[in-house]
């Protein structure tokens, strides 16, 4: 299952969202892996691994709930503008959406935040995807 | 020795009367079967025990599943439904065919909340009494 590879296409295919991140090895600075790496410029998106699987079956059929943080960062310049226009974004591009994952089916995502995680050297804001999906 | 549920399933003809094919509806998430016996009363000043004798012998099932439209057996129930007609169903227990039954299709429900899944429940009563079947 890729919920990794779906949420990164959606991201990384939009370029509104694109043009409001750094590059990072010439491509969109949208992380996979948690932490970023350590030469990572901001503004950039992390969205490493689900926080929450819990079983969607039916007794002739496999699915999955799965939740996710996509959390978004930008430098710390006293204005949270930048920060929540990226989340926003990351919102728009993942509620509601159907999302291509191999393998299943997406039945519903929907998303919950923005939610603030502001930190001393950059501030953060996290998107919640909840996906439930069906294997096809 | 315990059964999980997951184990007993709703199959429903999707051939013909003379040759059937039992197809389980899909994604059934819960079936309940039913079955009751009216009690006569023949209770007298005899006694003042109750007597009952068996009346009115009945079984009905109950079905909840995800709405899946393209699903061959939920189309069959469907069309009974809005056909008036009988529908032969069977009972799965543990990969095994035990039963069948001639049912009559008394409600069907199809619900679709916004960002939910679409689920149907349908209520069914058997007419006559469940064939068993060799094993």
């Amino acid at each position: 299952m890729s919920v990794t590879e779906a949420i990164y296409d959606a991201l990384a295919g939009d370029g509104t969202l694109t043009t409001m991140l750094a590059t990072y090895g010439g491509e969109p600075a949208i992380f996979t892996t948690d932490p970023a790496p350590g030469d990572a410029v901001l503004p950039y998106i992390v969205s490493a691994g689900e926080v929450a699987q819990t079983p969607w079956d039916t007794k002739t059929t496999r699915g999955r709930v799965a939740i996710r943080d996509v959390r978004c960062y930008t430098d710390a310049t006293g204005s949270a503008v930048v920060v929540e226009t990226i989340a926003e974004r990351v919102r728009a591009l993942l509620h509601r959406q159907t999302l291509t994952i191999s393998e299943f089916e997406c039945v519903i995502a929907d998303c919950s935040g923005p939610v603030a995680a502001d930190g001393q050297d950059a501030y953060g804001r996290i998107v919640s995807v909840r996906l439930t999906i069906e294997e096809e | 020795m315990a059964m999980n549920g997951t184990d007993v399933l709703l199959l429903v003809n999707i051939g013909t009367a003379a040759v059937p094919e039992y197809d389980a509806v899909g994604s059934q998430r819960d079936v309940t079967f039913d079955e009751a016996t009216e009690e006569i009363d023949v209770s007298s000043k005899d006694s003042r025990a109750k007597r009952v004798l068996p009346g009115r012998y009945s079984s009905s099932l109950s079905l909840d599943a995800l709405y899946v439209w393209t699903d061959d057996a939920y189309r069959a129930l469907r069309d009974a439904m809005r056909d008036g007609e009988l529908i032969l169903v069977a009972r799965e227990d543990d990969s095994t065919t035990i039963e069948t039954g001639d049912a009559l299709i008394t409600s069907l429900s199809e619900s679709f909340p916004d960002q939910g899944e679409g689920t149907i429940s349908i209520s069914m009563t058997i007419d006559g009494f469940w064939t068993e079947l060799e094993s």
